[in-house]
């Protein structure tokens, strides 16, 4: 057994005194998907105290065929363009209508920076009246002084107040209304059945008291303060050539690539530059989009072209939550919160039951948690904490969505440690 | 007077800068070895220049491993790591690989070979070019790092090809994070028995 090399004359030439492009990496990619669109906020970890204001709020009942509000939550989030996200913590359903106090409010805690851009307000009416939102800041667990305050008349169900200030912020902020209740005249403030450790009223304006028993149905629509996240990439173009390559223009053929920055530079031989490339996902639809960069030069062989895939996924846990005014059914979930396991019972028409019929457990980014088909004849779903890999998942906030064949049902789990 | 200088101007205009200078250094090993080359083996080896390697009365360079006793792995790798900043480059080589096994074992082989390696400037090797001759057995085998090129014949022949050209035959490399390339004569026996 036996190896050799013999060897002569090996020479390494450098050929080149041409400038040439070269572009790293072959495709820029982004991407941006599920729950990024709309979310529910996160909860605050401390619990502030408040002083006890004496104040009669009740309940009244409400009026049958008006405790499905979601058509018309729907309809206010689909004028926005895409790219903003609607941070609530009700559940979506009416169930009380408070009065007796003239100030009611929300206080949100996004995790990252956002404009508010709207307010969405809603009130159960029985006459008219003017009424005013505010956007706050967080100043020691109470809403500090209005950034904008906007006059409204107030209308049945949800109320769509555009703020006009671009009022930014990264942190707690408060929504609050000023809405005068009365009984029996209205308007009252709509809530939902439980809940309740992010919404306030006031008698005053200015010493707020919790309420531990509902959401107050205060929402905002916000939007990125500046580029949205996960947008940005960086194109290496190097001169992988000889002589000086001379970048004369960077240019792209969609407009959802917003920014090219620099475009215009010089490259020795061997050197390289980075080239920061921004796409904008606002006005795109779901779905995989390609664009082309082209980077003119004096490089012999012309411009060079450099492809861009963005992959868009929007999915929002209430978008698809749409209702059948046709259609009643009931769902219950007990303990709420829990701690080992949920049950989630419904009671649904038969007709609404179909093969792709099943009940989805979601985080409170819209990830996917866990997924139960739903036969025929069943009507209990037992989630035991667990996700899909039969993992437990971490305590806090969890959303089901109950998938029939005509409407959607979605609720909110609470998941005790 | 004027006429010689202007002359002189044009010949400058249309050359300026085309200058072929090779990278490697003592690449015809008409030096001894230990000036631009580093060597490194295992086992018994024979790494040495010569002037009877071919015909034309220069020097030529060997790494040879031999299988000298009955369990004895090991190869013998003369080499030379060059920096380079684009990869526009030719290499050429004259070379005569030999890998030669006769006991038909099929884990037994033994591969000679040109290897050129692309590295990046951390020294990772990321990937190969080999230029080889081996016996039935050896492993060696294309990848999107691995580039196999089989000698042509046992004699002596010339391998020229450009670097970028060559970069094209390995996906897995990117020619951006190229910023060196290591030149192996390269020779090596493996036993399993």
């Amino acid at each position: 057994m036996r190896a050799k090399v013999f060897a002569d004359d090996i020479s390494l030439i450098v050929v080149s005194t041409v400038p040439t492009v070269g572009v790293s990496p072959d495709t820029l990619e982004f991407e941006i998907s599920n729950g990024s669109k709309k979310f529910f906020a996160v909860s605050p970890e401390s619990q502030e105290s408040f002083p006890v204001v004496q104040s009669l709020i009740m309940s009244v009942p409400m009026k049958v065929g008006e405790a499905k509000m979601n058509e018309e939550r729907e309809g206010d989030v689909l004028l926005l363009s895409k790219g903003d996200d609607t941070l609530y913590y009700d559940d979506g359903t009416r169930t009380q209508s408070w009065y007796g106090a003239n100030y009611f409010g929300v206080k949100f805690n996004p995790s990252k920076e956002y404009v508010v851009k709207t307010a969405l307000v809603n009130l159960y009416m029985t006459s008219s009246n003017n009424c005013n939102v505010s956007i706050c800041p967080d100043v020691g667990g109470s809403p500090g002084t209005a950034q904008e305050t906007i006059s409204f008349t107030a209308s049945d169900n949800w109320n769509s107040i555009n703020f006009t200030s671009n009022p930014t912020f990264s942190g707690p902020f408060w929504i609050t209304c000023f809405v005068p209740t009365a009984n029996p005249s209205g308007p009252y403030f709509g809530g939902d059945a439980s809940g309740g450790q992010y919404s306030y009223y006031s008698l005053d304006g200015s010493t707020w008291a919790n309420m531990s028993n509902s959401d107050l149905m205060i929402r905002a629509v916000v939007g990125p303060s500046g580029p949205i996240e996960d947008t940005v990439r960086t194109m290496v173009i190097k001169n992988i050539g000889g002589g000086t390559l001379n970048v004369t223009g960077i240019s792209v053929n969609q407009s959802w690539v917003t920014s090219l920055s620099p475009t215009t530079f010089s490259l020795t031989s061997g050197q390289s530059k980075n080239v920061a490339v921004t796409a904008s996902s606002i006005g795109l639809s779901n779905g995989t989009h390609y664009a082309t960069i082209t980077i003119q030069s004096n490089d012999s062989m012309g411009a060079y072209s450099q492809p861009v895939k963005f992959v868009v996924d929007w999915v929002g846990i209430e978008e698809t939550e749409i209702s059948s005014a046709a259609l009643t059914f009931t769902v219950k979930n007990f303990p709420n919160p829990f701690g080992e396991k949920v049950i989630i019972q419904f009671d649904v028409p038969t007709s609404e039951i179909g093969k792709d019929t099943q009940l989805e457990i979601f985080d409170i980014s819209g990830r996917t948690i866990r997924v139960f088909p739903i036969h025929s004849t069943q009507s209990v779903i037992t989630w035991d904490g667990r996700d899909n890999t039969s993992n437990r998942v971490a305590h806090g906030i969890y959303f089901y969505k109950l998938k029939l064949k005509t409407c959607v049902k979605t609720g909110k789990l609470v998941l005790m440690k | 007077m004027r006429r010689i200088l202007g002359f002189v101007g044009v010949l400058v205009f249309l050359f300026p800068a085309i200058i072929y200078s090779n990278l490697l250094t003592n690449g015809d090993f008409e030096q001894p070895l230990t000036t631009g080359w580093l060597q490194e083996h295992s086992g018994t080896v024979t790494i040495d220049r010569a002037i009877g390697y071919d015909t034309d009365g220069n020097y030529e360079a060997c790494a040879n491993k031999d299988h000298v006793s009955g369990f004895e792995d090991g190869y013998a790798r003369l080499y030379q790591v060059v920096d380079v900043s684009i990869t526009n480059v030719t290499f050429s080589c004259d070379a005569k690989c030999e890998g030669y096994e006769s006991t038909n074992y099929s884990k037994n082989w033994a591969a000679g070979a040109i290897i050129i390696s692309y590295l990046n400037a951390s020294n990772s090797t990321l990937g190969e070019t080999r230029i080889y001759s081996c016996s039935p057995d050896c492993p060696w085998v294309n990848s999107a790092t691995v580039h196999l090129i089989t000698a042509s014949n046992a004699n002596w022949n010339n391998y020229s090809f450009n670097i970028n050209d060559e970069l094209t035959n390995l996906s897995g490399v990117d020619p951006l994070n190229v910023a060196k390339i290591k030149i192996s004569l390269y020779s090596a026996v493996t036993h399993d028995y």
